[in-house]
This record gives structure tokens, C-alpha cells and sequence, in this order.
């Protein structure tokens, strides 16, 4: 709307009917304010005069959401006119915004439909516009460190631990970084690391660091934070291995990452060799759940399913904390988030006052537009071993459809191995792999379900020719072999493959 | 100005701000330096601060700004005259670690007897300053007299003073969230009434009747109705009927799919007009983007405490099947993404509006609201953005601690074996131990620093049978194989040999 108060001024004065003459427009737009509002009301009315204002001063117009223009015309030649007017208009107009809404218009003055591709295609740019603008913005821009600062930082940190003899391993942001990006995320602000408590305490962190360049500025006691000469953040998190799980702690014990223990590999970062954990894929899954494509919202408290909260008092102090912030302030997410952490971890529950959904007892019930494409992962399943566990948890982190199909050859003990793959947690289906009168497997039966991946044990390997592999790769469906090396299945240039690696003990 | 506006945009009190930008434009840090500061000092320990706060008001200057020192000076002033409601502002100066000495001095100028407790029990503290706590609780959503107690005075999980504050805190956000929201009453009953009065003709009930909020409004009067809309009537009409055949006393506003919205002359309020299609066994209307469906129902005239009028013959089918938990009122209900019966169109205007809702909440941070619209995108219209919103993944690939609700009160049995070699046959073992009800835990033998074993665990852990794995590296940790929890009973398979106790 335009902000100009004369403008706005002289436009109030006006009658609609008053403003729409004084407009040049072509004649089968011109004159319909007393129709539009006798047959759509006054509010329409006035919405109509005002977008043609705005459309022609060159004022942002109002978007489509709030007015539907399109539904006040009643003829072709009113429809073909708004259509070459907005055409017009669409190269002289600087905001994406207008450019939305006049796009939208010719959709609907066009007749097309939701699932017309000109339409995705609108959708899919307008959403790439906002995670563009949005990415990197949920943390304060300010404490955003550059990437030449937080490479020399890190390549320092690296030399004093390297000269000592004593070892560190990307954690967290940064090793999401490192194995997502290749390099540091947008939106961080520090660099993480992990230590073993039973190979170097914060203590000899701490003396590692003294009376060099770095100054140490957080000293707590399960962590300690040191930052470089340009003022980049390096926090340690001293990491002890549990029983069946490592641990490592924040400020005050409040939040505690728990991980599945892991080794550590190297992997090429910055130039020089790092220490990651060797099923960083697993890892990444359990700090950050969907950790492949850059989130646009991250909370600490909420969005890393492995913390839990300490038992202390601070704990249940910040989380009533946060709820009490969040209600106040009517932030919906925060204020169910934290109820529910309430609830789940401290039994102090108020999940009554927060919506629930709840069960539609007469919207008819349509089918989804939209299913998760499977992975299906093919052995012949005589046992369940670690090499399965890996690939099938990893393909799960990928999709939630994954099915595995049984290689059996004869019937035998067919029954025996539907039992072994069936025992496994959170697959779809388990069934036997439909071969060919060769003995080779029914690619048409494969990619029926339109799979991304097949994934087969690599001893197997004689039953896909290339042929196989080139027409499940032209239907769309990556392929890739698994064997005892095999650590998980990643995606490397789009494409899911097996990832094989060498730990460090 | 840009920036002004930016921020104004970007803060939740963007006022104080401005406050802030007009004093340094206006009166000068320097000249507030000079003149202001020492006269606010010299009041302030007239009024009795202790030398370490002066210092610490003080000291404010050079890190957040002469601003800084002139509240805090004032603030002095003001918790020594007995106004308890600037403690937690006061306190709010000395953040995040507070010093014991600055604690004790504040408390004291605020009138406690801090010599009376000082060296009493944590737990007697959190009692001695209990209404300091309640006050900031109330007030500002926290106390910072509490949290110096949780954390340098060491107030113990167990103490029996806690958890009741601690319920206070989230109780008293859940009241004012509550008063917030029902501040928002979008109509008055007599204006209900006298709206309904001339649009409704009693002789013919089928024409209009009471629909959505106002047959809340009107069935349950005391039901708190702010989130569930305004003015709405229904018609099994249609909308070109509805609009040539307006009441005099009705103007026409705008009208969207079979929704008409009208304006009610004698009371300016605004009403919408809802058109119900019938169609089988189910009857709907929308707006052209959503739809709202409903059970097939007859008009009969109720006799309500607002009135006689019609509406649907069930009122609380047709409540519970638009609004669903409407007996206790929601926060945060949202007229689309909770209503039970809504759903968006498969159609350009249905997918429209969805895309609308995701780019604007995912532009502005609203995070649930981002979530449920991607949600939307991707099941309607196949397009999918959910992926860009953080999600968990299940509680079994996870190494976190056990807890009570996940074992909700079942026997739990351990199975202690090495879970190296699962076949048919241990399949079928393992599936002997599973009673039914009981929680399994397996237990997998093995030492923390062997990776094999940490593998066997992860294993363990992916089987369907599993509720949950823990390692067993010796024979003592069966004293406890679950800390914090009580194994009902235990088997080991035959090929196991426990290790020697460690």
C-alpha cells in the first residue's frame, strides 16, 4: 500500500467508484466498483480500486492471500485484460513479493491447476528465495565468526594438540560442517571439539593452551572454552565412555549429549587430516536427527534428540524457565516443546493446555500426494549381523520406508531367514526377492515401487548385470553394494553408495 | 530510520529501545556522566547500598553504558524505599553469575534479614525468601533470588520447598497466557444477540441458524471462545441467494468460496455467513481454499440462555467434530491447523494459500506453524519442505538414559547374551524370553573399550524384540545392569560365561 500520506489522504475522500474512473485502465476493467460491490461486497470493492492503484503507482501490492481479485471478474475480456495488464507490469516490478502475487494471478487467470509444473516450479523458487534469506539467521549474525578466522583457529589448535601427542575429534556444529559442508555452517559461531577424559583431562587442556596465542575464557567443569587472536571460540567437551553410551556435559550439567560409542577415523578437512567419529553418519543422526539438509530452525533444548537433562535443580529451573518465557510471550513451539520436556523428564505436567490433535471423525480421509521412496536392501539374511545393522539403520536415517527382500534361491529355509530379517526394528516389509528364470534378480519387480537405492550384499553381486545396473540407474534408483567394510550408506553427489572406513583405535 | 524500523520489527520491546536511541541522541552519555550519575549515586547510598553495589552501578558504566548505572542507581533507591517489585530488575543488573556479597547486599537493602539466614540450610533459604521468589515468578517469569539459590547456594534436587515453586512458576504463566487470551473476546453476547435477532427469522429456522463460535458462544456461555472465531451463522442456502436476499439491516462486505461476510448496520459488527453443501453422508463449506466437514445434521431452535435460535439438532457433535477439545480451551488454537474437520483443497487456491502460510512462517521463524504448513505442502500437494525443519529421530537409535515413562510401570526381564550371532535360533530363544507385558532389556556382555562390543550392543538395540540395551562388563554391574531402575528377572543364554566380578 502506498505509504505516501497525501495519497492516503486523497484516496479516503474519494469514493471507489470516484478513484477507479480517475485510473487509466482498459475499458472492460474500468467501471465495475458499484457491480463488485453489489455482488461481492464493499470490502471487495475497495480492495479492487486499490489494487489497480497500487499496480499502476508502483506501490507493493497486496498479496494474493489477502485479496482475491481474479474472483471478482466475470468475463474473458476482463480476464484477458488483468492478464496483459500484469504482464506489463511484471518487468518493472522490484519486489519478490509483487512478483508473487502478479505470478499467482496469471495461475489462476490461466485455470491452472495445483499440480501444474509452471506452478511447482513457483512454489519450489519462492521457497529457495526464503531458505536463502533464512539460512544463517536463527542465531544472531553478530556472533558469526568468517571462515578464514575459524580455519587458522582450528589449524592452531590443531598444532598445539599435534605437538603434544594428544588427540581431539570434531564435534557437533563443526563436524556437521566439516562432513555437510565441507566446510564451517552458516549459522555457527564457535568451534566444537571432543576430548576422551581418559586420554587428556581440561586441566592439561587448560596447560596445553597456556602462554600461547589463544587466551582461555570459559572454565567449567566438563568443558573449557579457549578463544584465538581474532576471537573465534574454541569449546572442548571432555567425553567420557560409559557404559553403552559416551557422555559429554554443558554449563551446569543442564543439557548432556549421550552418544552411541563410536571409534574415530581421519577425514581430509580444511587441508589437513582431522579426527571425526567413524559412523559419523550415525552420530550426526543422533545430534541433529535430520541433519542433510540445513535447518532453518535449531534450539539446543529441543532439536537434539540425543540430549537429556540433568537431574539437578538447574535443569528443571531452566526448562519451567523457558516455558514460563514462551507462554508469555505466546511462542506456541517453545511453550509445547518445553511442557512436553517437562512432562517427559520431570513429571511437572501442564500438556493439558497446549493443542492436541485430535482424531477428524467425518473430513473424508484422501490419500497423501506425497510418500517417502523406499530403500530396499537385498541378502540373503541366513544371520543378522553388524554390516546389516549398519547399512539398514543408515538407509533408515535416509527414508522411513525400508524394506528388505530376501535373497533365497530355494525354499528350505526360507521360513528361518523371514524370521531373522523380521526381528529387525523399524523395516517396512520383509519379503523374498523375485528372481528370474537365470536366477537373477526382476529389476521390473525392483523398481515397481519407484526405490531410490537397492542396496545389495556385495557376495551377491552376480546377480545384477550391468545391464541391471545401467536400467535401475535410468529408472532413477541409485545401486550399492555392502560388505563386512561397509560403515554406512551416505550420499555423495546425490547419489546414495556404500561408505567404507578405517577406525583408529 | 531503516534501522530503526528493522529493529522495531526484529524485538519483542522495540519502545525501550527507542528510549534508549533518544537518550543518546538527546541528553549525552558525557553530560550524563558528569551531572546525572553522581547525584543518582549519592541518593542511592544515602538510601543504605552497600559500597559493593555503588561499585558494582558503577562499574556498569564501562561495560553496558552510563544507561546501565543510572537505572541501576535508581534501582538501588527504589528496592531500598521498599519496592519489591524492582528487586528482580536490580538483580537483572548483576547477571549471569551473581556474587554471594552482591546477593546478600541487595537482599539486605530490600529489607530481609539476610543475618537471620545466611548461614541456615539451602532449603531453609528458598522458605526464608519464598515470597521474593513468588513475587519474581508472578511478575517477570523468573526469579533471580532463585536461581542464585539453585546455583551457589546449592538448593538440593530433593528439598521439599522446590517442586511447589516450581509449580508456581508454570502455573502463574499458565494464568496470564490464559488472560491474555481470553482478553481477546471477538464479540460481546448482546452483540450476538441483537445481530442474530435481525438476521435470523424464527419461522423459518432452516434459512439461517447458529453455527461455529456463535453457537458456542450461545450453547455454553462461560466456555472461554476467544481463539475459536467471530460472529458466524449458516444457511443451507446458497451464496448468490444469500446475497440478493439481505436483511435490510445488512450490507454486503466480501464473500470468498461459501463464505459471504456481512456487515450488521446497527452495530457495526461483522458476521460471516457460512453456506453448507450437502453431499451423501457428509456436508461441508469452504472458502474456496479449505474445507470444513461435518456430519449430516437437522436445524431445530434451542431455547439458550442468549435466546431461542436454531442450530445443529446435536450441538456438541458438531462442536466437538469443528473444534474438537473445545470444553478446555486451547492456547495457540489455530482456526485451520487445529480445527479436526478442516482440509485444504486439492485445488490452485487450496495450494496457494498453503504456500503462503509456509513462506511467511518460515520467513518469520514461527517455528510450529512452519512445521504444520510444510507438513501440509508435502501430503496435499507433494511438494516437500518438512525436511528444512529439525526432526528427532526414534528413541532406540538413541544412547540416552532409560526413563521411567518409556518402561510405563512393566516388569522389566534382562536377557544377558554376546548378540554376535543372530540367527533363526536366537531369534526364537529371544522371543521365549519376551512375556508378554514385561519390558526386555538386553543385556550384552562385553567391555566399554572394545569396539566389538559396543557394536553387539547397537545390535542388540535394533531388534524389534529389544526395548532397550545396556552393557555388561562384569559381574557386578548386574547389582544395577539399569541404574535407577529394578530388573524383575533375568536369563542368560547357554553360551554365555559371565566375566569375573572387576
Amino acid at each position: 500500500m502506498s505509504t505516501n500520506p497525501v495519497t492516503l489522504i486523497n484516496r479516503s475522500l474519494r469514493s471507489p467508484a470516484a478513484r477507479l474512473a480517475s485510473l487509466e485502465l482498459p475499458a472492460a476493467l474500468a467501471g465495475q466498483s458499484n457491480r463488485i460491490a453489489a455482488t461481492h461486497g464493499t470490502e471487495s470493492a475497495e480492495a479492487y480500486v486499490r489494487f489497480f492503484e497500487e499496480l499502476l503507482d508502483g506501490s507493493p501490492l497486496p498479496t494474493y492471500a489477502d485479496v482475491d481479485i481474479v474472483a471478482l471478474l466475470e468475463s474473458d475480456d476482463q480476464r484477458d485484460a488483468l492478464a496483459a495488464l500484469i504482464k506489463r507490469s511484471i518487468p518493472s516490478a522490484d519486489s519478490f513479493d509483487d512478483l508473487e502475487t502478479m505470478n499467482a494471478m496469471l495461475f489462476r487467470l490461466a485455470r491452472l491447476d495445483h499440480d501444474d509444473a509452471a506452478v511447482t516450479e513457483f512454489v519450489n523458487a519462492g521457497m529457495q528465495h526464503t531458505l536463502n534469506e533464512r539460512t544463517g539467521t536463527f542465531q544472531s549474525r553478530e556472533k558469526h565468526f568468517n571462515y578464514h578466522d575459524a580455519r587458522d583457529a582450528l589449524l592452531g589448535c590443531k598444532r598445539i594438540f599435534d605437538a603434544a601427542g594428544k588427540r581431539f575429534f570434531l564435534d557437533r556444529g563443526t563436524l556437521l560442517g566439516c562432513v555437510r559442508e565441507g566446510g564451517f555452517i552458516a549459522s555457527d559461531y564457535d568451534i566444537d571439539v571432543g576430548i576422551f577424559a581418559d586420554e587428556i583431562t581440561l586441566d592439561e587442556v587448560k596447560a596445553l593452551f597456556a602462554g600461547t596465542e589463544f587466551e582461555l575464557t570459559q572454565d567449567f567443569e566438563f568443558k573449557v572454552g579457549v578463544a584465538s587472536p581474532t576471537g573465534v571460540q574454541i569449546d572442548f567437551f571432555l567425553t567420557t565412555r560409559e557404559r553403552g553410551y559416551f557422555l559429554s556435559k554443558g554449563f551446569r550439567s543442564i543439557h548432556n549429549w549421550y552418544f552411541t560409542p563410536f571409534e574415530l577415523m581421519e577425514y581430509p578437512f580444511l587441508g589437513e587430516r582431522f579426527l571425526i567419529p567413524a559412523t559419523y553418519e550415525k552420530h550426526l543422526d543422533e545430534n541433529y536427527g535430520n541433519w542433510r539438509d540445513p535447518a532453518i530452525f535449531y534450539d539446543l533444548s529441543y532439536n537434539e534428540p540425543c540430549v537429556a537433562y540433568g537431574r539437578g535443580p538447574e535443569a528443571i529451573s531452566y526448562l519451567s524457565k523457558r516455558l514460563a518465557r514462551a507462554l508469555r510471550r505466546g511462542w506456541r513451539y517453545y511453550s509445547v516443546a518445553a511442557a512436553n520436556a517437562l512432562a517427559r523428564s520431570f513429571d511437572l505436567d501442564v500438556t493439558d493446555r497446549v493443542p492436541v490433535e485430535v482424531a477428524p471423525t467425518v473430513a473424508p480421509i484422501s490419500e497423501p500426494a506425497w510418500a517417502p521412496r523406499p530403500i530396499i536392501v537385498l541378502d540373503e539374511f541366513q544371520s543378522y549381523g553388524p554390516r546389516h545393522r549398519r547399512v539398514i539403520e543408515s538407509a533408515l536415517s535416509l527414508t522411513t520406508d525400508v524394506r528388505l527382500d530376501i535373497v533365497a534361491r530355494e525354499d528350505h529355509d526360507l521360513a528361518d531367514r523371514l524370521t531373522v530379517a523380521g526381528s529387525i526394528d523399524r523395516v517396512t516389509s520383509v519379503a523374498r526377492a523375485q528372481l528370474t528364470g537365470e536366477m537373477r534378480l526382476d529389476i521390473d519387480a525392483l523398481v515397481a515401487d519407484h526405490p531410490q537405492a537397492i542396496v545389495l550384499a556385495r557376495h551377491l553381486d552376480t546377480m545384477l548385470s550391468s545391464t541391471d545396473v545401467d536400467a535401475l540407474i535410468a529408472a532413477g534408483c541409485d545401486v550399492a553394494f555392502f560388505d563386512e567394510s561397509t560403515v554406512a550408506l551416505n550420499i555423495v553427489d546425490g547419489r546414495i553408495v556404500a561408505r567404507t572406513g578405517e577406525f583408529i583405535d | 530510520v531503516t534501522k530503526l524500523g528493522a529493529f522495531v520489527r526484529e524485538n519483542e520491546r522495540p519502545g525501550r529501545r527507542i528510549a534508549e536511541l533518544a537518550f543518546d541522541a538527546v541528553v549525552r552519555p558525557r553530560a550524563a556522566t558528569g551531572l546525572v550519575l553522581p547525584r543518582l549515586e549519592a541518593r542511592a547510598r544515602a538510601a543504605g547500598a552497600s559500597e559493593a553495589l555503588l561499585a558494582r552501578a558503577a562499574q556498569l558504566t564501562e561495560t553496558l553504558g552510563v544507561r546501565s548505572s543510572i537505572a541501576t542507581y535508581r534501582l538501588l533507591a527504589a528496592v531500598a524505599s521498599g519496592n519489591k517489585s524492582a528487586m528482580t530488575p536490580l538483580l537483572n543488573k548483576f547477571k549471569p553469575d551473581i556474587p554471594d556479597q552482591l546477593m546478600w547486599d541487595a537482599l539486605e537493602l530490600g529489607g530481609y534479614d539476610v543475618e537471620q539466614v545466611r548461614h541456615d540450610d539451602a532449603a531453609d533459604l528458598v522458605a526464608f525468601f519464598e515470597p521474593e521468589i513468588r513475587r519474581g515468578f508472578v511478575n517477570d517469569g523468573f526469579s533471580q533470588v532463585f536461581e542464585w539459590l539453585l546455583t551457589n547456594q546449592r538448593v538440593p534436587n530433593e528439598s521439599p520447598v522446590l517442586r511447589p515453586l516450581l509449580e508456581a512458576l508454570v502455573s502463574s504463566a499458565v494464568d496470564l497466557r490464559q488472560k491474555t487470551e481470553a482478553g481477546d473476546q471477538p464479540f460481546a453476547s448482546s452483540t450476538l444477540h441483537a445481530v442474530a435477532s435481525d438476521l435470523i427469522d424464527p419461522s423459518e429456522p432452516a434459512r439461517f441458524f447458529f453455527s461455529g463460535a456463535s453457537l458456542l458462544a450461545a450453547a455454553y456461555p462461560d466456555v472461554a471462545r476467544a481463539r475459536f472465531g467471530n460472529i458466524e451463522f449458516a444457511t443451507f442456502r446458497s451464496v448468490d441467494r444469500i446475497v440478493g436476499d439481505l436483511p435490510s439491516e445488512f450490507t454486503l462486505v466480501s464473500r470468498r468460496g461459501n463464505h459471504v461476510v456481512i456487515e450488521h448496520s446497527p452495530t457495526s459488527a461483522q458476521a460471516t455467513v457460512v453456506c453448507f453443501d450437502k453431499d451423501g453422508d457428509r456436508t461441508s463449506h469452504g472458502d474456496g481454499r479449505y474445507t470444513r466437514w461435518h456430519t449430516p445434521f437437522d436445524v431445530v431452535v434451542h431455547e439458550f440462555d442468549l435466546g431461542t435460535f436454531p442450530g445443529p439438532s446435536d450441538v456438541d457433535r458438531y462442536l466437538d467434530e469443528r473444534y474438537g477439545q473445545w470444553r478446555t480451551p486451547p492456547f495457540f488454537y489455530d482456526a485451520v491447523l487445529d480445527a479436526p474437520n478442516t482440509t485444504i483443497d486439492r485445488s490452485l487456491d487450496g495450494l496457494l494459500f498453503v504456500y503462503s502460510k509456509m513462506r511467511e512462517t518460515f520467513a518469520t521463524g514461527r517455528r510450529h506453524y512452519a512445521d504444520e504448513w510444510a507438513a501440509i505442502m508435502r501430503d496435499r500437494f507433494g511438494i516437500e519442505y518438512s525436511n528444512f525443519v529439525p526432526r528427532s529421530v526414534p528413541r532406540k537409535v538413541l544412547a540416552t538414559p532409560l526413563t521411567e515413562r518409556e518402561v510405563d510401570g512393566r516388569p522389566i526381564h534382562l536377557v544377558i547374551a554376546a548378540f554376535d550371532d543372530v540367527d533363526a535360533e536366537f531369534i526364537g530363544w529371544l522371543t521365549e524370553q519376551k512375556v508378554d507385558g514385561s519390558f526386555l532389556v538386553a543385556g550384552v556382555v562385553g567391555h566399554r573399550l572394545d569396539g566389538d562390543a559396543n557394536e553387539r550392543l547397537a545390535l542388540a538395540n535394533s531388534l524389534a524384540l529389544v526395548d532397550h540395551a545396556t552393557l555388561i562388563e562384569s559381574a557386578t554391574d548386574l547389582d544395577e545392569p539399569i541404574p535407577g531402575f529394578v530388573v524383575t528377572s533375568s536369563t542368560t543364554h547357554p553360551s554365555v560365561e559371565m566375566p569375573a566380578t572387576a
